[in-house]
């Protein structure tokens, strides 16, 4: 009998076949063909006869051959659900090697869209979308004064006007206010420069934080003379201790007056932008000032802006505070007073080691104005960074 | 020779529906395949090796059959061919047309099955 497998090989001589799946096309046809030359010579055909008839089964080498590599060379290839990504993506690879610099322009230019894009879905998505990083925010509210007649939208609010506020509201949860300010801090390695925030003790319950250590401000301590206590912000206690516990009770300078360490805020304590450390506001309901603070609140579930301005107006206009109605309470969402930030044309990040990968920084413009003999600051900004 | 074209077209039309008709009951390999068809059309169609094996390998390519090897006790192990899901959707689909095409023919023609 002949070697089958030596003539079918033969015939694919050339195809340049995977080799295993050669062996196993030639091993099939090989078969086939001793088949019917068995077969042929059960039938009484001489070997030779049997032989020329099985080969000429095997019939034309060419088309075998052209046959055979159209199936290992498919110009159709099985409709499975990536088979056309696959072949476009094999075109596209050979078309930019053939045309590099084309590539090049067509890749920046769709680098600069896309960045340019993701850019703009970060502003609108910061401004628009994504919430404050407080609990049920959308409760939350910026508290100001407004002087039409001295044609300043924000004027900020007098300390008689906080303490009537909040003591006589009944559409509030709570009401916070603060002031910023630069302290020096001294003590570790040199004079430094910090941005804080002089807060009531309120602060920490309207925003829903819970501190990394300690505790928040006393009573007394958040009052006129009271006793010099600081909460670290979560950054500046890694900067200064190393995260180290024992910072509770230790005592900074702050512009040479020594206060001691009570808590350390959470990495979530953003607000007021920039302040590296809280301070006691330790204001006085008898204290007549101008209107120097900022104000936050939290609605009651279920209380409207519309009611709650409503309910500020009345206990101001019942109030004799200041002696003068110049001024009115006005109140606005949180999200509706912020806006990202443009550092000119660019949107200032600032990278946090923490899962949240980036911080945006919102400001929220406001006027300020001092009574006759004050200081104006007009068109001055508050500031303050959320993490999203 | 306009016949002889004739007949080639016909067969290489049908030749898909002749391979995927046979292995719809039940395993085959190729050249129980290609005796098959001559058995059952009386000899009037054959298929070459060079023809036969290659539109097995692209029916297995587009996963309308399975091809593997099998191994019985005293017989040399043979690549027997099956019908996929896939298919069998597409044989019965070629069967739809085929009727189609064969009614529409004879319509045409007033061919009428003896």
């Amino acid at each position: 009998m002949p070697d089958w497998k030596a003539v079918v090989r033969e015939r694919l001589a050339g195809l340049n076949l995977n080799g295993a799946r050669e062996a196993e096309i030639v091993e099939e046809l090989a078969q086939d063909l001793e088949d019917r030359y068995s077969e042929l010579r059960v039938r009484g055909a001489s070997e030779s006869e049997a032989e020329l008839l099985a080969r000429e089964v095997l019939g034309q080498s060419e088309l075998l051959a052209e046959e055979l590599r159209r199936r290992d060379h498919p110009l159709f290839e099985p409709a499975g659900p990536l088979s056309g990504f696959r072949h476009d993506l094999r075109l596209a690879f050979r078309n930019m090697r053939a045309r590099p610099a084309f590539s090049f322009l067509v890749i920046g230019m769709l680098a600069l869209g896309i960045g340019g894009n993701a850019a703009i879905f970060s502003i609108f998505n910061g401004m628009f979308l994504r919430p404050l990083p407080f609990r049920e925010s959308s409760r939350l509210v910026d508290l100001d004064e407004t002087a039409p007649k001295w044609n300043l939208k924000y004027v900020g609010i007098a300390n008689a006007d906080f303490y009537a506020w909040r003591k006589q509201n009944s559409t509030f949860e709570a009401m916070a206010f603060f002031k910023q300010n630069d302290y020096n801090l001294s003590g570790f390695g040199g004079a430094q420069r910090i941005k804080a925030a002089r807060v009531t003790r309120d602060m920490l319950e309207i925003l829903g934080l819970q501190l990394v250590l300690g505790r928040n401000f006393s009573l007394y301590e958040d009052s006129p003379g009271g006793a010099k206590a600081i909460l670290l912000g979560y950054d500046l206690w890694q900067r200064l201790f190393q995260g180290n516990r024992a910072a509770l009770g230790r005592v900074v300078k702050l512009s040479g007056e020594p206060y001691a360490v009570i808590g350390v805020l959470p990495r979530e304590a953003v607000f007021p932008d920039q302040a590296e450390l809280w301070v006691p506001l330790g204001a006085s309901p008898n204290e007549s000032t101008g209107w120097y603070l900022n104000g936050i609140g939290r609605l009651k579930r279920g209380v409207s802006i519309e009611q709650a301005r409503a309910d500020l107006l009345r206990v101001h206009t019942t109030t004799s505070l200041n002696g003068n109605k110049v001024t009115s309470p006005i109140i606005a969402p949180l999200r509706d007073r912020a806006s990202v930030v443009y550092n000119d044309a660019s949107i200032i990040y600032k990278r946090w080691p923490t899962r949240r990968a980036f911080t945006t920084r919102v400001v929220f413009r406001a006027a300020r104005y001092h009574p006759p003999g004050g200081v104006a600051e007009t068109e001055s900004r508050r500031e303050w960074t959320w993490n999203p | 020779m306009a016949t002889q074209a004739l007949d080639r077209e016909l067969k290489k039309g049908s030749a898909e529906l002749l391979i995927l008709s046979l292995i719809k009951g039940r395993a085959r390999h190729g050249y129980e395949i290609s005796k098959l068809i001559a058995a059952r059309s009386e000899g009037t169609l054959t298929f070459q090796v060079a023809s036969l094996y290659p539109l097995l390998y692209r029916l297995e390519g587009r996963g309308w059959i399975q091809g593997r090897w099998v191994e019985k006790a005293g017989e040399r192990r043979r690549r027997f061919y099956r019908l996929t899901p896939v298919g069998r959707k597409m044989l019965a689909a070629q069967r739809r047309g085929w009727l189609q095409f064969a009614e529409a023919v004879r319509r045409i023609t007033g061919i009428e099955y003896a």
